[in-house]
């Protein structure tokens, strides 16, 4: 268990404002205190992790415990967008579990092989949304140790 | 040519009897010769002998003939004349036979001289002998003691002489004995004469004579070589010298005038005596001389005997050879006449064994004509390019379809040359090919064929052009004397496999884009769906209790038409991707894929209370995945449609490839194909639609009875037709139905594009 899981910024990348606004109220039926981030694109997610663009000032983008990431996406998506995460020297620490429409087994095998965390397919039903959720918050934030994140500033 | 071969075998023995014949001709001849010499050289010699003799006698008597004339002359005594008429035929017939043997001596004028003094002095001797008888003693002295009577004895001297010429020794010998003999009877004659008439005239006539006998005897001592001669002569000489002695004493008596004891010194005993033994000694001078000439008379003949003999001993040596060679003759005439047969024989049979041979070989000849013909009708009917190598790679036949494909006009540009450097010089790539690499050459030179089809040969006008060829080496026993090279030009089967490749990629390329479309397509139609299905939900979760019935119930509609708009499209992807996501084949376990399919069917089966009952499935060529799907569908299927109350029986069994004679005809595979048959006891349907079901989208439900888009058997089908197999179907509405699916247990390539 993490101390003080709250306090962990969950950051998630989605393009479709449906599923974002989905997803938020899942998450609030889920009974997250976690701040929820979103960036819509694979650039933007980048940018928000490297802390560059519109995201270059200090502060405007806390450094996430946990990434929720959509593989389809434009401009850049979540596939290249992993590879790049899981091969930074500091970002690949960040656990990521991909949360997709696409239940490709190639996607699946794609994004393990890429060092991702877990990978969920969306559920169709809001109730399963929710349920998701609720699991990953107790397996996140109560069974798992996240890493440490002071170190990394 | 037989015929000619035994006359020449003849003609020898002809010839050899000729041979013999005139060899013995030759020996008689020459023993006749031989004899006849022999005798001749007798004859001569006893002739020649004999007429010195007769020489001798002649010359004696003539002069005794003389003498007794002139005797009677002298003394008137008539018996003088009986001795006269005594010698007279004597003398003749002495002459006659002297005439007979040596004829030549008589021939000619001197002899015809000596004929006519003898004549004339016979005349004067008969006309003293008359006078004698008259009483004119001294008329007959007259004509006896006449110049006429000296000429007449002179030319009868000279023809004796003529006789004499003869110079023969043994006719010498005889001639000396009559000469001897003559002399001493004419000097005993002349002696006694003196003595008789006391006239001294006498004694230069016996003085004239004496050294004429000394000289005689000398001569015919020197000529005998005889010891035997000698000895006589000592003898004679010895008497002769008393008797000369008692002459000379007469003489001496006469010149003194006691006439008559000069009478009775050469008419006393003692007188008789010596001259008996001068004559006994002179018959043994005449034997000694005659057995000398004997002696050498015998020589020759004895010479002549010995040629004759040995001439004899000759003759039986002679005829035992020629009966040798005869006998040899003949058994070699009746060999050469056997052989002659037997060769006549052997001649007739190789004749015939001939004329079959030359049938056999006519026969042949046609024959290797016609396969000749045959092999050289193939060779240019041929679209292959075939050529034959020797072993130093040079080109020994080609054939009409080769030099075209080369570009050459002529057999005569190709024949002899060496073909790796002729038309195989160069690789594709433009590198130049070592003969050392060459694959023909390594190939056959090894006795090992070999195939390629990744090189390329080259034109007589310098181009090249992609080859397939094939090379066999060609042997005579189990020597490798060479190859023969057959090629095709596969300049359009490059282009056409290029082209394939080409549309091959296409193909994938295309399916790759459909592919991505397809996927992309459900996504993206996916997406709006799930935005349905999620805010419907959303309303059904917050808002249901501020919806009427009706609302809730149109709610529901819409929420069920967006999962079936899901399923659909997500049948939709399938049935596209069994081409686009089509695996390569492999060899599948249908009894694993089975199993596993049953495994996720388990909670179904559990609940329905299935039973399942699987038989002994093959492992055939396949998609692996397709396969799942396939019976995924057939045996989810079976289970979907099981009778209300009645617990669904499943059973799964399959047909053996082995089964290939029932399953031949058109398409059929080497391999055959298997046939998996699920049958199940549930609802059935009627076989109208047998086809129909197969079709995409096609139900024969309603949507609200058997859940399922009617993709199913659609996917399956395809699956099926993808795998180069079928599917049908079997049903008894009620009872149940069978789905077969007929498959290929083999795929030609594994690897399906």
């Amino acid at each position: 268990m993490t101390e003080d899981a709250r306090a962990i910024t969950i950051l998630m990348a989605e393009d479709d404002p449906e599923d974002r606004m989905l997803t938020k109220e899942a998450f609030q039926e889920a009974r997250l205190a976690n701040e929820l981030r979103f960036v819509e694109d694979g650039e933007e997610l980048m940018d928000y992790l490297r802390r560059e663009g519109k995201y270059a000032q200090p502060d405007s983008a806390p450094r996430p415990g946990l990434i929720l990431l959509d593989l389809n996406m434009p401009k850049k998506d979540g596939r290249e967008a992993l590879k790049e995460i899981k091969s930074h020297p500091e970002l690949h620490r960040i656990p990521v579990t991909v949360l997709t429409t696409s239940e490709a087994e190639e996607d699946i095998y794609r994004s393990y092989d890429m060092g991702v965390n877990s990978y969920i397919t969306k559920p169709v039903t809001f109730e399963g949304l929710v349920d998701v959720m609720k699991t990953l918050k107790k397996y996140w934030f109560e069974i798992v140790d996240l890493p440490p994140q002071g170190r990394e500033e | 040519m037989r015929e000619d071969a035994l006359s020449r075998v003849r003609n020898p023995i002809t010839l050899l009897t000729a041979i013999l014949a005139l060899t013995a001709v030759v020996v008689v001849w020459l023993g006749w010769h031989a004899w006849g010499s022999y005798q001749e050289a007798k004859t001569t010699t006893e002739q020649r002998l004999r007429i010195g003799e007769l020489r001798g006698i002649i010359v004696h008597l003539d002069e005794v003939l003389t003498m007794s004339a002139r005797m009677a002359a002298a003394t008137g005594d008539l018996r003088w004349e009986e001795r006269y008429r005594e010698f007279e035929p004597q003398l003749d017939t002495a002459i006659k036979e002297a005439m007979e043997l040596a004829p030549e001596a008589y021939a000619g004028e001197a002899a015809a001289e000596t004929d006519v003094a003898n004549i004339k002095l016979v005349q004067m001797e008969n006309r003293a002998f008359d006078l004698v008888r008259q009483g004119r003693a001294n008329e007959a002295q007259a004509v006896l003691f006449s110049d006429e009577y000296e000429r007449q004895k002179q030319i009868y001297a000279q023809g004796m002489t003529h006789f004499a010429e003869h110079q023969e020794l043994h006719l010498r010998l005889g001639e000396l004995r009559g000469i001897i003999i003559h002399l001493d009877e004419v000097l005993t004659m002349s002696a006694r004469m003196a003595a008789a008439t006391g006239d001294p005239q006498w004694e230069p006539r016996y003085r004239g004579y004496e050294p004429q006998l000394d000289a005689a005897i000398k001569e015919a001592i020197g000529l005998a070589h005889s010891a035997q001669a000698a000895r006589a002569a000592a003898k004679t000489d010895a008497a002769n010298i008393r008797l000369v002695t008692m002459e000379n004493r007469a003489f001496d008596l006469v010149s003194q005038g006691r006439t008559d004891e000069a009478r009775v010194v050469l008419f006393s005993d003692e007188y008789e005596e010596q001259k008996l033994v001068y004559a006994d000694g002179m018959s043994k001078f005449a034997t000694a001389l005659s057995d000398a000439i004997s002696a050498d008379l015998k020589r020759e003949q004895r010479g002549a005997l010995l040629s004759i003999s040995s001439v004899l001993l000759l003759i039986p040596f002679l005829i035992v050879g020629w009966l040798v060679v005869f006998r040899a003759v003949g058994r070699w005439e009746t060999t050469l006449t056997e052989n002659s047969r037997r060769l006549t024989e052997q001649a007739g049979e190789l004749a015939e064994l001939n004329r079959d041979l030359d049938q056999k070989v006519l026969e042949r000849t046609r024959e290797l004509e016609e396969s000749d013909a045959k092999v050289r009708l193939l060779l240019s009917s041929t679209a292959e390019a075939i050529y034959g190598l020797d072993l130093d790679g040079n080109c020994t036949f080609c054939n009409p379809a080769c030099l075209q494909a080369l570009g050459y006009n002529d057999e005569g540009d190709v024949l002899g040359k060496n073909m790796h450097h002729l038309i195989h010089h160069t690789r594709s790539d433009g590198t130049p090919y070592p003969v050392e690499e060459c694959r023909i050459n390594k190939a056959f030179r090894q006795g090992v064929e070999t195939h390629a089809d990744d090189e390329v040969l080259w034109r007589a006008a310098g181009g090249s052009f992609p080859a397939e060829y094939w090379s066999y080496p060609m042997r005579r026993g189990s020597e490798i004397v060479g190859c023969v090279v057959t090629f095709l030009d596969i300049t359009e089967r490059k282009a056409a496999e290029e082209q394939l490749k080409h549309y091959a990629e296409r193909l994938r390329a295309s399916n790759l884009e459909l592919e991505h479309f397809a996927s992309v397509a459900s996504h993206d139609l996916q997406e709006p769906l799930r935005k349905i299905q999620a805010f419907g939900d959303r309303l059904k979760a917050k808002s249901a209790d501020a919806l009427s019935g009706d609302g809730r119930d149109y709610l529901e509609r819409m929420l069920d038409a967006s999962s079936r708009m899901k399923a659909l499209i997500n049948d939709l992807l399938s049935y596209a991707r069994v081409t686009t996501k089509a695996e390569p084949f492999s060899l599948v376990d249908l009894a694993e894929v089975t199993r596993r399919v049953l495994s996720d069917l388990e909670a179904r089966i559990e609940q329905l209370g299935a039973r399942v009952e699987v038989g002994d499935l093959p492992a055939i060529d396949a998609d692996p995945t397709q396969m799942r799907q396939l019976l995924q569908n057939l045996i989810g299927n079976a289970l979907k449609f099981h009778r209300d109350g009645v617990p669904p029986v499943v059973k799964i069994h399959a047909a053996a490839p082995e089964d290939k004679a029932r399953l031949a005809g058109p398409g059929a595979r080497p391999g055959g194909f298997c046939r998996i048959t699920v049958e199940d006891n549930g609802i059935g349907f009627d076989e109208r639609y047998r086809d129909r079901i197969f079709d995409p989208f096609q139900r024969l439900h309603g949507r609200g009875d058997y859940g399922g888009t009617g993709m199913g058997l659609a996917i399956c089908r395809k699956i099926a037709e993808r795998h180069g197999g079928s599917i049908t179907a079997q049903s008894t509405p009620g009872k149940g139905s069978a789905f077969i699916v007929t498959l290929p247990a083999e795929q030609p390539m594994r690897e399906a594009a």
